[in-house]
């Protein structure tokens, strides 16, 4: 699904913004959180949101707000886990032939069994959490996903499921990942596009990899840079090394070794 | 004076710890780190003494259990995010109110400002907690913490609560309070950047200390951290596969220096 939005007006300001199927997106800046009921259609702002070609107005949102999820943590009444995602289902009227096994293949998509519907919500880990948020969010089938610190306070071996399961959504489902970060790290290492936001102004965007390279311009708006990226610029800058930028340490180290 | 404040010996503890001992010295800044579900919450749980262990843990030498619930809460301040009492009076009123009587009400003051510009609650000591944003009130727990003088302060962790310098602007300064009061000092992190400020560092890995000593030597063992799930901070990342390489001698936090070493 691709979602424009054209000359829409977000905060006093005129927001143009494109999102494309297969992508993972990142989003970072202070109080974004604002941005998220436009770009998760639950605002309608002036200007013109085009949703696969089709014009957005007040009278066709309500269809299309179901193809945007924000993924956020589990809130429910319910403590028992299978009882949370058919109250999901029922609060979102989500018409659903066979319910248990809709279940059961969102579970399945984010890497869950399905003995986890007998445990309590207090039972489960973070990680097992986090992975049962999208599961639950994935019951309506959404086209766009929109994510806040997807990794925060999971360790390596939980970040590499979560990002898997990222990779899977976009490249198998087709998915339109939208990643809300303040760690340039995490930005830089898995987004394909970024959209920088500065007093409620878009202050640029474009490709992930051009854009994390301008680090003068990010550092002047105050904007954090990835530490490999960091490196690599002040040796390239202090020293004139021809040392390419990378995403990963042990591609910079073999980089290193040759220019040495 | 005891050199430990709190021992640990031998717990056993559900599924998550068997025969686990640690010792924590007095005064100083101790980090605990460990993947997800590594026991670091329930070991903050029990130093507090909120989770009833006994015959296997020693305040300053004396059994736990010998204690009033009360004694131990005025020696040991745990701080849990947003674990906090909404009660109606004022920052202000609540600080003063949780501070120690013998202080004269202009001591009282200057310390609460003191406190409140450091954690960068001077604007909202006229609110209640009600009214805090979730970081506000993280800052207000760690005040009133501090407020409170205790000898021991233990903290779980705040990564999901706040951003990397966030964090680091924390726990520099809760450096500073440990150096300038000699209280010791507990801080559970999964930012492994934090544990460089400590005097000594725990690597916590399925209920097991699989990791202990001076923190940067700690940093440096990437093969058990790896292995432990943990995100190495990239300096020492990066410093450890040189070292690797025979490309410098000693991990470098300094990204200037290190350029410089290797590019003279």
């Amino acid at each position: 699904m691709e979602i424009k939005f054209i000359n829409c007006e977000y905060k006093e300001k005129i927001v143009s913004l494109t999102f494309e199927p297969s992508k993972i997106y990142g989003i970072t800046g202070k109080n974004i959180e604002e941005l998220i009921p436009i770009i998760s259609l639950r605002e309608i702002c002036k200007g013109q949101i085009i949703v696969d070609e089709n014009k957005i107005t007040k009278d066709n949102i309500k269809e299309h707000q179901r193809k945007v999820s924000f993924v956020t943590a589990i809130k429910s009444a319910q403590i028992n886990i299978y009882n949370i995602m058919v109250e999901y289902i029922k609060r979102n009227n989500l018409i659903i032939k066979d319910p248990i096994k809709k279940i059961k293949d969102s579970l399945k998509i984010v890497g869950l069994e399905d003995n986890i519907l007998n445990k309590n919500i207090y039972e489960t880990s973070t990680s097992e959490k986090k992975l049962l948020s999208f599961a639950i969010y994935l019951l309506s089938n959404p086209e766009v996903l929109i994510i806040e610190e997807p990794f925060k306070c999971l360790d390596k071996q939980n970040e590499k499921k979560i990002i898997m399961l990222l990779q899977r959504l976009k490249e198998q489902f087709k998915k339109t990942i939208i990643i809300i970060s303040e760690d340039s790290n995490i930005l830089y290492k898995y987004t394909n596009e970024m959209i920088f936001v500065k007093n409620n102004e878009i202050l640029i965007t474009g490709k992930t990899e051009e854009l994390y390279l301008k680090v003068e311009y990010l550092k002047k708006n105050r904007f954090d840079i990835p530490e490999i990226v960091e490196f690599t610029h002040l040796a390239k800058k202090k020293k004139e090394v021809k040392i390419d930028y990378h995403k990963d340490v042990r591609d910079i180290i073999k980089d290193i070794y040759k220019h040495i | 004076m005891n050199k430990n404040c709190i021992e640990i010996l031998g717990l056993n503890y559900l599924n998550i710890f068997n025969n686990f001992s640690i010792a924590i010295e007095n005064e100083k800044f101790i980090t605990v780190s460990g993947s997800n579900n590594c026991g670091k919450t329930t070991l903050i749980r029990i130093i507090d003494g909120q989770v009833p262990i006994n015959n296997t843990i020693t305040l300053y030498g004396r059994p736990y259990e010998s204690y009033k619930v009360t004694d131990i809460s005025s020696i040991i301040q745990t701080i849990i995010p947003l674990e906090i009492t909404a009660f109606q009076n004022t920052l202000e009123d609540e600080m003063l109110y949780q501070m120690n009587e013998t202080a004269s009400k202009s001591e009282k003051n200057k310390l609460i400002k003191t406190i409140a510009k450091q954690f960068k609650i001077t604007k909202l000591l006229t609110k209640t907690v009600d009214n805090l944003k979730n970081k506000e009130k993280i800052y207000f727990q760690i005040a009133l913490a501090l407020i409170k003088n205790p000898k021991i302060i233990v903290i779980d962790d705040l990564s999901p609560y706040f951003n990397k310098q966030e964090l680091i602007m924390i726990t520099e300064m809760l450096k500073e309070y440990n150096q300038n009061n000699k209280t010791t000092i507990i801080m559970v992190t999964s930012l492994l950047d934090c544990n460089l400020y400590s005097d000594y560092s725990y690597i916590l890995d399925q209920g097991k200390i699989v990791l202990e000593g001076n923190p940067k030597e700690v940093l440096e063992r990437d093969n058990i951290l790896n292995k432990a799930g943990l995100n190495l901070p990239f300096m020492i990342d990066l410093s450890v596969k040189l070292k690797d390489y025979d490309l410098i001698k000693n991990v470098e936090l300094d990204m200037d220096r290190l350029v410089d070493i290797l590019w003279k």
